[in-house]
């Protein structure tokens, strides 16, 4: 009895730290989509990211596939949670096949934003990580140019 | 002492569940928690990760890309391809509230984008109750949005609200290890999705960009029938996802009549000052007649009506 009342506090405290990590994230979204990279753009989805620091050499990374059309022009950006020392790096592929990424390394230089005319429809996977494998909080949008 | 200590942490996790039944439940939203505790599911029960899900689960297309295309191409507005309001009273279980939760949130979108804002009262109502059902009524902000209904000048404030809504309905629900209610609401949207796709009055030349579009679902029916087949169980209960799965295999009889071509190329990058500019030079095109969008009309529209009944 006393097992059950205590795992279900913890499942009930699961949902409590989940709705609170939602509702930062939304107001990440929120402030992302009030920026300029938004304008012009009709929002499709949005692509959370919360990772602590990376102790190796390979830096975590967040995937999500999408499937992008033919004839549509799509815009992908990203903000990060300044409170958190890390900088979100967007990179996007087809089939694994690279084809851009937010982040120069040649330059050090953020881009803050993809713009990316499909012409061949198929599946796309988006990838989020922090630069250097740093402790980060940051959301990636994906929206269509209008 | 352990148990002294038991009792410690018994007292503290009962503060917080107070805490949080305090902050989050209004009397209109009270949730009988010991019946959603027993909804949750052990890890036992689920063959692939929550990340994989979740992956998978972002690559069912948003009812925006196709709702947007038909009203870009000039294609008219049909209400009477929605689910009627009135319908909501048949659904008694979790199973059907889900599906229809996705088929009536596509509805929402779609008048949106037609401008029927004004409209959809009904339909956004629905949606709230379907959700409240499911336990999910905090994601959808019904009174935001209630309040935007009332000007069409506010079509992309709505829509980015419901979007973000149905996002965070369905990265709870693979939280909370009820993945099975995220993958039936990303099946009913995308079903409704194309039901409308294949049912409205296309005239040339934007018949064949429809037809096209409707081709290049062939690549969602997969990612679909990974996410269901992983429902697939002997349970009673589970058995209905079964018979989804049986239903997309049939219309996957006819999306294999579709072939896809393409031809890759590298892509040229623009560098700007503030972004990059990726130009696809690869191309892509779907082989597809009228017979085989037909018989996927069909097909599509027995799985709709079984839905939606």
């Amino acid at each position: 009895m006393i097992k059950n009342i205590f795992f279900s506090n913890i499942i009930v405290l699961a949902s409590f730290l989940f709705l609170a990590e939602l509702k930062g994230n939304n107001n990440l979204t929120d402030k992302c989509q009030s920026t300029s990279h938004a304008e012009g753009t009709r929002f499709i989805r949005d692509f959370p990211v919360q990772h602590t620091a990376s102790s190796g050499s390979s830096p975590r990374v967040a995937r999500y596939n999408i499937i992008l059309h033919r004839g549509t022009t799509y815009r992908i950006y990203a903000c990060n949670d300044e409170s958190k020392p890390g900088e979100v790096i967007i990179s996007l592929y087809r089939d694994d096949q690279f084809i851009a990424t937010s982040y120069d390394v040649d330059s050090d230089r953020h881009f803050p934003y993809i713009e990316y005319e499909v012409n061949a429809s198929g599946q796309f996977a988006l990838e989020l990580m922090f630069k250097g494998g740093k402790e980060g909080r940051a959301v990636g949008i994906l929206s269509t140019v209008e | 002492m352990k148990e002294n200590k038991t009792y410690k942490l018994l007292f503290f996790a009962s503060f917080l569940l107070c805490i949080f039944l305090l902050n989050n439940c209004g009397p209109d939203k009270r949730e009988d928690t010991s019946k959603l505790l027993k909804e949750q599911k052990t890890d036992k029960d689920i063959d692939i990760s929550k990340d994989k899900v979740g992956q998978m689960i972002s690559s069912v297309p948003n009812p925006v890309e196709m709702s947007s295309l038909l009203q870009k191409s000039d294609i008219i507005y049909s209400h009477e391809l929605l689910n009627p309001e009135d319908n909501i009273d048949n659904y008694k279980t979790n199973f059907k509230k889900a599906l229809n939760l996705g088929v009536y949130g596509t509805n929402l979108v779609y008048m949106n984008i037609y401008d029927r804002t004004v409209g959809t009262l009904p339909y956004l109502r629905n949606v709230r109750r379907l959700a409240d059902d499911l336990r999910i009524g905090k994601f959808f902000d019904y009174e935001t949005l209630n309040k935007l209904s009332e000007s069409s000048r506010n079509v992309d404030s709505v829509l980015y609200i419901t979007n973000r809504g149905f996002d965070d309905m369905t990265r709870y629900l693979i939280e909370q290890n009820r993945s099975d209610i995220a993958v039936l609401i990303a099946y009913g949207t995308w079903i409704e999705s194309l039901y409308l796709a294949t049912h409205v009055k296309t005239l040339p030349p934007n018949k064949d960009l429809i037809h096209q579009r409707i081709g290049e679902q062939k690549l969602v029916l997969h990612n679909m029938l990974l996410l269901l087949n992983n429902y697939r169980s002997s349970d009673n209960e589970k058995c209905k996802h079964n018979e989804l799965f049986e239903d997309l295999l049939k219309l996957k009889d006819e999306f294999d009549k579709v072939s896809i071509e393409y031809i890759y190329q590298d892509p040229i990058m623009k560098n700007f000052k503030n972004h990059i500019v990726v130009v696809d030079k690869s191309t892509s095109k779907v082989n597809i007649n009228q017979e085989t969008i037909d018989n996927i009309a069909k097909q599509v529209k027995y799985i709709r009506n079984k839905i939606i009944k």
